[in-house]
C-alpha cells in the first residue's frame, strides 16, 4: 500500500516536470507579423512590430502577442528578444534584425531566421524537417555551453604525425575559445572566436591578434573556423533534405558571405541525429574537404557523439588531419571568460 | 574448411579494426592539470657579421679594434617559464639567460623577465602584482603607445621581453549588441632606486591605463601614463577586420613635453621639448594561397630629423679623425655616451615603412615557411632587407635562418649602420 502510494506521488511530482522540460524542448517559432492574420506579410522590423505570432512545432497558431515595445524609443530589440524567450520560443522569423537583438537572442540560444513574404509560408519553410534535423544535430553533437579535450593530429603522406591538445570552452551560439596544452613549442597560445571575429593569442608576442577563418594556427587540413566551430544552424540553414535508407542528405547554404564555406552537404545518422559525414563546398560546389565523423562514444549526462572526426581534402593531397575529443562536460560560463582581455587568462579555467 | 578460412579473415579483419581504432589515442593524463609547471626553451644562435668598416658606427664603437671585414658571435640562451596555480592564485617567473662569445670574450647575462602574482577571483576580475609585460598596442613592428613596455625589436618582434614592476588589475564586462566588450586595465608602476630606475625619473610613482571596447566588430583602446616617471602621454589604438582576410590596424600616441636631446657636429648638446605626436597605420593580408602580406607605416615625432642625423655622423667623422691624427679618443667617446640616448634605438629616425610577406608551406612543404622582412627609412632612403627561412616540422624544434643585408648611402641611417649583412641561425627547443 505505502509502495503503490509513493510510486504515485513520484509520478505526480514528476508528471510536471516532464511536462515543463518537454514544454521547454518543443519547437516553438515566434514570427514578426504587421496583423493578426497568419496571412499576412512578415514585419520588417522585428523589434518594433505590432504582433508575433507564435506557432507550435506542428505550425498551429498558438498565441498572438500583441508587441509591447513596438513604439519604444530605446533598447526595443533587446526587450523584445526577452520578452519572445520568456514565451519559450526557440525560433524567431522576421524581415531583418537589429544587431542588439541578435546580441541577445544568440545570448539566449534563440535561433532566427530572415525571411520575406508570408507569415505561415515562412512556418512551413522552418518547420521543414530539414532545419528541425540540423537543430537537433546541434545539440546531440554538444550541449550550449561546454568545455572538451580535443587532440588535433596532421598525418602526413609519409605517415609522419603532429599532435596538439587543446582544452576548449564555448557558450551559446556564436562564443567559443581554445588553449592550447601541448606541445611545449605551442603551449599557452589561444585562440577566440567572438561571432565572426577571430584572435590569436602568442604569449611572448602578448597583444591577440586578429586571425582569418581561413587560416590555421595548426596547419593541416582544419583551418581556424574548424578548430573554433559554432553550431551549424547558426551559421547554414537547409536548402533540400533527401531521404537514403538509414540517412538524410541535407544540402545547406551559408547564411552570410563571411562563413568559412559557401554550402555543406552532410550526411546525418536518422537514427541518432548525428553526421556521418560533411562535404564543404564552394559557392560553385568545388569540393574543399570532407569532414567524417567516426567512433560514437558515451560522454556522460546523455552526450553521446563521435569521438574521432577525420578530414581530408583534395587541395591537401595525402594529407589527413584528425580530431579526437574527451572529457566534454556541460559547463556554464561567464560572458566575459571570452574576450580579448581575458585570453591570457584562459588557463586558470582548468579544473 | 570453408569455415576455418573464414574465422580466419574475420579474426585478421577484427585485428584490424581494432588496430584501426587504436591509431589514434587520446590519454587522459596528457590533460591532466597539474599546479606546477615548468617549461621553456634553450636556444642556439650562431651569427657572421659583415662589417662595415667605412661606417659611422664601425668608427664609432669599434675605432680602437682591429679592422676586420667579418665577426662571428656565439649565443646560448636557457628562458626558464616556471608557475604554480593554487585555487585563484598564480605564481609566475621566467628568467632568461644569455651566454654570448663575441669579440669581447663570453659575457652572460641572467635577467628576471616576469615574476608576478596573480588573483582571479572571477572571470570579471583579476589582479596582478611583480615583473610584468604588459605589451600594450596593435602594431607588429612598433608600438608607439606601448607607454609602459621595453622598445620591442622591429626584426624580431615575437621574442620574450623584460617586464617592469607593476600592480595591475582587469576589469572586464560583456554586453549584447554592438558594444560586445568593455575592459578597463589600471596599472600602478613605481620608480625608484631599484625599481623600474631604468624608465625614467626615479622617486615617481606613475598611474597608467587601458580601457578596451569591442565596438562594431573593432578593437579600440585608449590609453593614458601619468606619474612624472616621463612626460604625460595619451594614446590610442584600433584593430579590424574589413573582410575575413584583411585587416586593419592603427595607433596614435601624444607625448607632452617630450625632451629631445641632440648634437650638432660641433659636438654642442642641445635640448628641445616640445609635444611629440607619434602613429602608426598597418595592414595584414592573407591571399588564397596563404600568402600573409603585413604593411605598416610609422611616424615617430620623437625620432631625428635627417639634418640632426647627418649632424651626428658628421660628429662621429670628426672624432675619428681627431683619434687618427692624435689617439684622443673624447670627442668619440662623448658622441658614444649621447648615442646611449636616443640615437642608439633601433629605428632612430622619423619615418619608417615595413613590410613582411610570408608564405605558408610552399611546394606543399609542411611546416616550412619562408618570408621576406624589409624596413625602409623614408626620410634618408636607406634601407635593410631580409630574406627567412622558417622549419618547424621537429616537435618542439624551431630553425630559423636568416639573413639581412643593410643598403643606404653616406649620412644614412642604414648606410651607416655598424654591418653591411648578417646572417644568422637559430636553433630553439622547446620543453
Amino acid at each position: 500500500m505505502k509502495k503503490s502510494l509513493f510510486s504515485t506521488l513520484v509520478v505526480l511530482f514528476l508528471l510536471p516536470v516532464m511536462a515543463y522540460a518537454a514544454q521547454k524542448n518543443a519547437v516553438k517559432i515566434a514570427v514578426a507579423s504587421n496583423s493578426k492574420d497568419p496571412r499576412s506579410s512578415i514585419s520588417s522590423k522585428a523589434g518594433h512590430c505590432p504582433y508575433y505570432l507564435i506557432f507550435n512545432d506542428t505550425g498551429e497558431l498558438i498565441e498572438v502577442l500583441a508587441n509591447p515595445y513596438k513604439d519604444a524609443q530605446r533598447r526595443a530589440g533587446q526587450q523584445t528578444a526577452n520578452l519572445l524567450a520568456d514565451k519559450g520560443a526557440t525560433i524567431v522569423i522576421a524581415e531583418n534584425f537589429g544587431e542588439k537583438m541578435i546580441g541577445v537572442m544568440r545570448s539566449n540560444g534563440t535561433n532566427y531566421f530572415k525571411l520575406q513574404g508570408v507569415v505561415l509560408d515562412a512556418v512551413k519553410k522552418v518547420l521543414g524537417p530539414g532545419n528541425q534535423i540540423l537543430i537537433k544535430l546541434d545539440r546531440n553533437l554538444s550541449p550550449v555551453s561546454y568545455e572538451s579535450y580535443r587532440k588535433l593530429i596532421n598525418i602526413e603522406p609519409n605517415g609522419r604525425k603532429r599532435e596538439y591538445v587543446l582544452f576548449t570552452v564555448k557558450k551559446g551560439r556564436d562564443k567559443v575559445a581554445a588553449l592550447f596544452i601541448s606541445p611545449a613549442s605551442e603551449k599557452g597560445r589561444s585562440t577566440l572566436r567572438l561571432v565572426e571575429n577571430m584572435w590569436l593569442y602568442i604569449p611572448n608576442v602578448g597583444k591577440p591578434i586578429r586571425i582569418t577563418s581561413l587560416q590555421s594556427v595548426v596547419g593541416g587540413v582544419f583551418n581556424n573556423s574548424d578548430i573554433l566551430r559554432l553550431d551549424y544552424a547558426a551559421e547554414y540553414f537547409v536548402e533540400k533534405m533527401e531521404e537514403l535508407g538509414d540517412k538524410y542528405i541535407l544540402n545547406l547554404k551559408a547564411k552570410t558571405k563571411t562563413v568559412a564555406y559557401d554550402k555543406l552537404k552532410m550526411w546525418v545518422d536518422k537514427d541518432k541525429i548525428l553526421p556521418i559525414k560533411v562535404q564543404c563546398l564552394t559557392e560553385a560546389s568545388m569540393l574543399i574537404k570532407t569532414i567524417y565523423f567516426k567512433q560514437t562514444r558515451d560522454f556522460g549526462n546523455k552526450i553521446v557523439r563521435p569521438s574521432v572526426i577525420e578530414t581530408d581534402s583534395p587541395l591537401h593531397k595525402g594529407y589527413k588531419s584528425v580530431m579526437l575529443f574527451a572529457n566534454i562536460k556541460k559547463r556554464t560560463f561567464k560572458d566575459e571568460v571570452f574576450t580579448l582581455t581575458f585570453m591570457p587568462n584562459l588557463e586558470s579555467l582548468r579544473q | 574448411m570453408r569455415l576455418w578460412a573464414a574465422l580466419a579473415i574475420l579474426l585478421i579483419l577484427s585485428y584490424g579494426m581494432a588496430l584501426a581504432e587504436e591509431e589514434y589515442s587520446f590519454d587522459l593524463s596528457e590533460i591532466e592539470e597539474k599546479p606546477l609547471h615548468i617549461g621553456g626553451y634553450v636556444e642556439f644562435r650562431p651569427v657572421l657579421f659583415g662589417l662595415d668598416k667605412g661606417s659611422a658606427l664601425h668608427k664609432l664603437k669599434l675605432y680602437d679594434r682591429d679592422k676586420e671585414n667579418i665577426r662571428e658571435e656565439y649565443n646560448f640562451t636557457a628562458l626558464l617559464d616556471g608557475s604554480y596555480k593554487k585555487g585563484t592564485t598564480e605564481f609566475r617567473a621566467i628568467v632568461n639567460t644569455d651566454l654570448r662569445n663575441s669579440y669581447l670574450g663570453w659575457s652572460d647575462e641572467t635577467t628576471l623577465y616576469e615574476g608576478y602574482m596573480a588573483l582571479r577571483p572571477s572571470s570579471t576580475f583579476n589582479f596582478n602584482i611583480g615583473k610584468k609585460t604588459l605589451k600594450w598596442g596593435k602594431g607588429y613592428a612598433w608600438n608607439p603607445v606601448a607607454f609602459l613596455d621595453r622598445t620591442k625589436d622591429p626584426y624580431d618582434p615575437e621574442l620574450a621581453r623584460e617586464g617592469f614592476v607593476v600592480a595591475s588589475a582587469d576589469y572586464i564586462k560583456s554586453f549584447d549588441g554592438p558594444l560586445k566588450t568593455f575592459s578597463f586595465t589600471p596599472v600602478l608602476m613605481p620608480v625608484y632606486e631599484h625599481i623600474n630606475d631604468d624608465f625614467g625619473k626615479v622617486d615617481r610613482l606613475n598611474f597608467a591605463g587601458k580601457t578596451y571596447f569591442l565596438l562594431y566588430d573593432t578593437d579600440i583602446d585608449f590609453i593614458f601614463l601619468t606619474g612624472g616617471g616621463k612626460t604625460n602621454r595619451y594614446g590610442m589604438d584600433f584593430s579590424r577586420n574589413i573582410t575575413s582576410n584583411f585587416e586593419i590596424h592603427g595607433e596614435l600616441a601624444f607625448i607632452n613635453d617630450y625632451e629631445k636631446k641632440f648634437i650638432n657636429s660641433d659636438g654642442t648638446v642641445f635640448g628641445k621639448e616640445y609635444d611629440a605626436t607619434s602613429y602608426l597605420l598597418g595592414l595584414r593580408y592573407l591571399t588564397k594561397s596563404d600568402t600573409t602580406y603585413i604593411f605598416e607605416y610609422f611616424h615617430d615625432a620623437t625620432g631625428f630629423t635627417k639634418s640632426e642625423m647627418t649632424d651626428y655622423f658628421s660628429f662621429i667623422d670628426q672624432g675619428y679623425d681627431t683619434y687618427l691624427s692624435s689617439a684622443d679618443d673624447s670627442l668619440l667617446r662623448k658622441a658614444s655616451n649621447v648615442a646611449g640616448g636616443s640615437y642608439n634605438r633601433k629605428n632612430p629616425m622619423r619615418d619608417y615603412l615595413y613590410l613582411r610577406v610570408s608564405q605558408k608551406e610552399p611546394f606543399d612543404i609542411l611546416y616550412f615557411t619562408p618570408s621576406l622582412t624589409g624596413i625602409f627609412n623614408i626620410n634618408d632612403r636607406s634601407f635593410s632587407v631580409g630574406p627567412e627561412l622558417l622549419y618547424t616540422g621537429v616537435k618542439n624544434v624551431e630553425l630559423r635562418l636568416r639573413t639581412t643585408f643593410l643598403i643606404g648611402d653616406s649620412y644614412t641611417e642604414y648606410g651607416e649602420k655598424l654591418n653591411d649583412f648578417w646572417i644568422g641561425l637559430r636553433v630553439k627547443y622547446y620543453f
